[in-house]
């Protein structure tokens, strides 16, 4: 299945333009209609001046208009940039000033019904970006990891022939548009000619409300974070033998807790559930396990599995490397940063490998299993997160002299708890409620920390540097304290 | 009754979630204030600090759009 992820729009207009290709709310949208209010968004993104391999950003909740936009982007041979639009102006224009699009798009951009809706002229190669997805960087400045059309066909393909989605499917589209497990909700949605149903962000807020939503739906598929998936069973929002009609029910981005898997096993017996994992890097999962049975003990490590067609996972020295067909070209504009992420193959040099930054290991049945995290990134609720890229941020606010930001591990739903320690300048008078509202004008709101806690001066090892073990250890100690209290 | 409850809502919002919130009025939904994390933590101290347990199951959304609203709940849940 070579070819562009426009094309299997264009493919499935061909032949069933009257298929519901979207649904959203009360608004339903065909596969013809998509083909053609994308084709007009294509010219009309011409006639403003976009040509191939521009940057063309968009900001709008999810909604069947971004959907539009990134077809029509794709159509007019440019790259589409997602923008959060819950987060802060500030990082927001980190990422325009990286990416220098030619346009940004906005929920009020006019559409004008008289354009041909025509398709134009393809202009570009499989091997050509597709989008450019940010993620946090450790520095500060958010990194632009760089998707080909051809990167996300490969796991489309894979997702096709290992699940078998077909024209009568109705998956999810839960997760935001600016992370990349929307890419396979969207296009593996379009390459089966299945039904896409994107979830209502409120939706998720309530967990009984959600069950409401995929019952009603009549869900075949869910695929989210983990974090959504334990909110429901900490919830005990499932009914025995709930979603009659879900069939799979797949998770990226963090560890699902046995304890909730168990849960969804038991309630959901006639699904098949699928851990997959990969890093936006390697374009939206590069390994997969099917959950043989459910575990027989809460304590039950769940592998990773083994890699998907086309790619290839492998430990060097400890840590999880990803090569095949998914590797991402590099960061955007950023030769240093790709370097040391992207590296030659231990054995077949002329190849690159991506380093994950997981700790892994191969069991001896050949199955693949994280151990944890070599450096101070971390997974909370499906988003990856640098602690730096908080304390950066927590740098520029006036009156803070000193800060350090830790994460604890925790039983709760969100698996880690963001602690931030900080010293404020002399005569500065800094609460935590007023300081966590100005960061927030700087970061998104999952990477705002929970605890907070304020220091006449940071505690040191013997080398000078911040003691993070011992402030780990602190906020440890008061956190078993306020819960037995 | 509802103000002294509005009040202490506020200042559990301010020690307990760090959370700064302009008005008693204002949407914790629609302006981001209050995430899935957030709510579970929310229920919880109201639970400790204020002796009311709120059911998830038994609220709608219009229920916690802003600190106004909830005390209204907690009134009932109490």
């Amino acid at each position: 299945m070579r070819g562009l992820l426009q094309d299997l729009v264009a493919g499935q207009a061909r032949k069933r333009a009257e298929a519901t290709a979207l649904v959203y709310r009360d608004v339903r949208l065909s596969y013809g209609e998509l083909e053609s209010q994308s084709n007009r968004s294509a010219r009309r993104l011409r006639q403003a001046g976009v040509r191939p391999g521009d940057r063309v950003c968009f900001l709008a909740p999810k909604s069947p208009l971004p959907l539009v936009w990134m077809l029509g982007i794709l159509k007019a041979g440019a790259i589409h940039v997602p923008l959060d639009p819950a987060s802060p102006a500030a990082r927001l224009q980190k990422i325009i000033d990286a990416c220098e699009p030619r346009l940004v798009l906005t929920e009020d951009e006019p559409f004008t019904d008289g354009d041909s809706d025509a398709p134009l002229e393809a202009t570009r190669a499989p091997e050509d970006p597709a989008h450019i997805l940010f993620t946090s960087g450790s520095t500060g400045v958010p990194k632009g990891v760089v998707i080909t059309h051809a990167n996300v066909m490969a796991f489309v393909e894979w997702g096709l022939a290992h699940f078998g989605p077909g024209e009568a499917d109705r998956v999810s589209g839960y997760t935001p548009l600016h992370f990349d497990l929307s890419t396979y909700d969207i296009f593996g949605a379009y390459a089966a000619g299945a039904e896409l149903h994107l979830v209502p962000p409120e939706t998720a807020l309530l967990p009984h409300r959600l069950a409401r939503f995929i019952r009603d739906a009549g869900l075949t598929q869910w695929f989210s974070v983990p974090s959504l998936l334990n909110y429901l069973a900490k919830a005990d929002a499932l009914a025995q033998d709930d979603f009659p009609q879900l069939r799979r029910v797949l998770w990226c981005g963090e560890v699902l807790p046995t304890p909730a898997l168990i849960y969804w096993m038991q309630r959901v017996p006639h699904a098949r559930f699928t851990n997959l994992y990969g890093p936006t890097e390697t374009t939206i999962a590069s390994s997969y396990y099917d959950v043989p049975a459910c575990p027989d003990s809460p304590a039950a490590h769940i592998p990773i599995g083994r890699a998907c067609a086309g790619e290839e996972l492998l430990v060097v020295d400890g840590e999880l490397c990803i090569g095949g067909a998914g590797l991402s070209p590099g960061y955007w504009r950023d030769p240093a940063k790709t370097a040391a992420a992207f590296v030659p193959h231990p054995q077949r040099p002329d190849e690159r490998i991506y380093r994950t930054g997981d700790l892994g290991r191969r069991r001896p049945d050949g199955l693949f299993e994280l151990i944890g995290r070599a450096d101070s990134q971390i997974k909370s609720r499906g988003y990856r997160i640098e602690l730096g890229e908080i304390e950066a941020a927590l740098g520029t606010l006036p009156g803070v002299r000193e800060s350090a930001v830790v994460a604890i591990p925790t039983e709760g739903f969100e698996q880690w708890l963001i602690c931030c320690a900080y010293v404020p300048l002399p005569g500065a008078a800094l609460g935590p409620a007023s300081l966590r509202a100005a960061l927030a004008r700087l970061v998104p709101g999952y990477m705002l920390p929970a605890r907070w806690e304020e220091h006449a001066a940071l505690p040191r090892n013997a080398n000078g540097k911040i003691d993070r073990p011992r402030l780990r250890q602190e906020f440890q100690t008061c956190k078993q304290a306020s819960l037995t209290s | 009754m509802q103000a002294s409850i509005i009040d202490e809502l506020s200042a559990l919002f301010d020690e307990a979630l760090h959370i700064e919130v302009p008005s008693p009025d204002t949407d914790l939904i629609d302006s981001g204030l209050l995430d899935s994390l957030q709510l579970v933590q929310l229920l919880l101290q109201i639970e400790e600090r204020m002796g009311a347990r709120i059911p998830l199951d038994e609220v709608e959304l219009d229920d916690l759009r802003s600190v106004s609203r909830l005390a209204g709940l907690i009134a009932q849940w109490s």
